[in-house]
């Protein structure tokens, strides 16, 4: 069917053609709207064997040597638009943090210069990077990287829509959300920015319409090229919530008695009991900060060099790791290796215990002996 | 066409001064060029037929037809009638669009010299040749091989794309 052809123009009445598309969506933005393209031919031609002047064409005929116009048309404007969520991975969120980001970029793959307004939606139920939603973020924002430097800062990225973007040119959105307190670790909220073409210079408030009825021969029409041909497009990307769920568990064992020794001790006067506190991270993200005040218990004293022959009075284990070990001192740190009592408290903090020290799922257990008054 | 040239260029730069005397002189062969695109539309049989309407919502990827007419509008026959069409300026001619078998088609990219598309070359920088690419090309060229009668037409068709 692509064969044009060179014939008689007797067999030209019918132009019916099989259908061949409308237009093929290109891939590249292409010439820009507005544009006149412009083409004249020429005919040579003898009569009676003496080459005669050359006859340029026009649109409706020409046949005078030296006169003749170009056909024209003016190249209309396609309004086309990319959405994409930047960097394929989820944001990762604790519960009730602030102004959490999720990054898309919105491309013109249109031939003209256009605004777009920008909405941003909580989406229910869907599944992204493997993960199915099953709850919402709050404070949906959008706000437009104003500076261009991919990352938001809040009080300089302000625009909420984008007013210009030229043909082939792209900028980075930001959804901007809160996480709501009661979140818990391993829900997926999945958000979607959708980009709606605007006329440029509006702030995204003047919508682009589509050109309706038949085309304006030498004016620029609109048409909307995008899939859905709405100028329209969305992309999805997600909010992980993280978050540390510590469990405590607290025994005791009587280690020694001043009558059976290690053997088989009983919890009478001058016995020594060691009390394991375990601490477990059953979450997805680090808890920081991590510091220990446990009370000492009623009608014991705290036995001091309990541990390290002699040389500690507390024992920290880490996982399958070996033991370390600090002095709680009474009163202040003095050593300031993190632990330390009081007449009733053992604390036991950094850096005896890191501050960044439970990943998911390692385990620390911290020990420490009492004796029994 | 040698001798022609010279003296067509004589008689302009003599008739300069008097105007466009020339210039007004009707020729023997009226050229017409139209710009089409494709539409769909419903045919009287409620089934979908494609049609040709003046160039319309024309845009980045769209195919565009040319088609170049030309009448002999004397009482003569009109020999060695070749057209020439410009591939305009944000167009690229779609391969094979204008293959013909009754006349010979020929195609430029600088507008001097003419070669079947498959033996066009492209001169690279470091003075290799190339075969052409049919979005290279810059000119169709048509020529007939037979006389256009009197009172009759021809008509060339091509494909561009927008870019």
């Amino acid at each position: 069917m692509s064969q044009p052809w060179m014939t008689r123009r007797v067999g030209l009445a019918a132009l019916t053609l099989a259908a061949f598309g409308a237009w093929q969506t290109a891939g590249a933005v292409g010439t820009a709207a507005n544009t006149t393209v412009s083409n004249q031919s020429t005919v040579s031609y003898s009569v009676g064997g003496v080459a005669q002047t050359p006859i340029p064409s026009s649109p409706t005929g020409n046949s005078t040597p030296g006169g003749g116009a170009p056909t024209t048309f003016v190249v209309d404007n396609r309004i086309d638009l990319t959405v994409v969520e930047v960097g394929s991975a989820n944001t990762s969120v604790t519960p009730g943090q602030l102004n959490q980001v999720t990054t898309f970029r919105v491309t013109n793959t249109g031939n003209s210069a256009q605004g777009y307004q920008l909405t941003p939606t909580n989406l229910a139920g869907t599944t992204l990077f493997g993960n199915t939603d099953n709850t919402d973020v709050a404070n949906l924002r959008v706000f437009v990287d104003g500076n261009g430097n991919g990352t938001y800062d809040a009080g300089v990225d302000t625009a909420t829509a984008i007013d210009t973007l030229a043909a082939d040119a792209n900028v980075v959105v930001f959804i901007v959300a809160d996480i709501p307190a009661g979140a818990t670790n391993g829900q997926f909220a999945n958000v979607q920015l959708s980009a709606r073409a605007a006329v440029a210079g509006t702030a995204g408030a003047t919508l682009a319409t589509e050109t309706a009825g038949a085309d304006t021969p030498g004016a620029v029409d609109t048409v909307f090229g995008d899939a859905a041909r709405d100028a329209t497009e969305a992309a999805a990307d997600q909010y992980a919530v993280s978050s540390a769920a510590l469990t405590v568990t607290k025994t005791s064992a009587v280690v020694n008695d001043p009558f059976n020794g290690a053997t088989n001790p009983k919890a009478i006067p001058g016995a020594h009991v060691e009390y394991a506190i375990a601490i477990l991270n059953t979450g997805a993200a680090s808890a920081t900060g991590l510091q220990i005040a446990d009370p000492l218990p009623a009608s014991t004293t705290f036995r001091t060099g309990g541990y390290n022959a002699g040389a500690a009075d507390v024992s920290i284990t880490v996982g399958a790791g070996p033991a370390t070990f600090c002095i709680a001192e009474a009163g202040a740190d003095t050593n300031a290796d993190g632990c330390s009592r009081t007449a009733t408290d053992l604390v036991v903090g950094a850096p005896a215990l890191a501050t960044v020290l439970i990943g998911a799922g390692n385990a620390v257990t911290v020990r420490f002996q009492v004796t029994i008054n | 066409m040698n001798a022609w040239n010279k003296s067509f260029s004589i008689a302009v730069l003599t008739l300069l001064p008097a105007g466009l005397a020339l210039a007004q002189a009707k020729g023997c062969i009226e050229l017409k060029t139209t710009a089409q695109t494709e539409r769909t539309v419903t045919g009287p049989d409620g089934r979908p037929e494609t049609t040709l309407v003046p160039a319309s919502t024309v845009v980045p990827g769209s195919e565009v037809i040319w088609t170049v007419t030309a009448t002999n509008v004397c009482t003569k026959p009109a020999g060695d009638v070749s057209i020439d069409s410009p591939i305009p300026e944000h167009m690229a001619y779609i391969a094979g669009s204008a293959v013909a078998t009754a006349f010979s088609v020929s195609y430029s990219i600088d507008g001097k010299r003419y070669a079947a598309a498959e033996t066009l070359t492209v001169r690279e920088a470091d003075g290799t040749d190339r075969a052409a690419r049919p979005e290279e090309f810059r000119h169709v060229r048509y020529a007939m091989r037979v006389a256009l009668a009197p009172g009759e037409s021809v008509s060339a068709r091509y494909r561009t794309r927008v870019e």
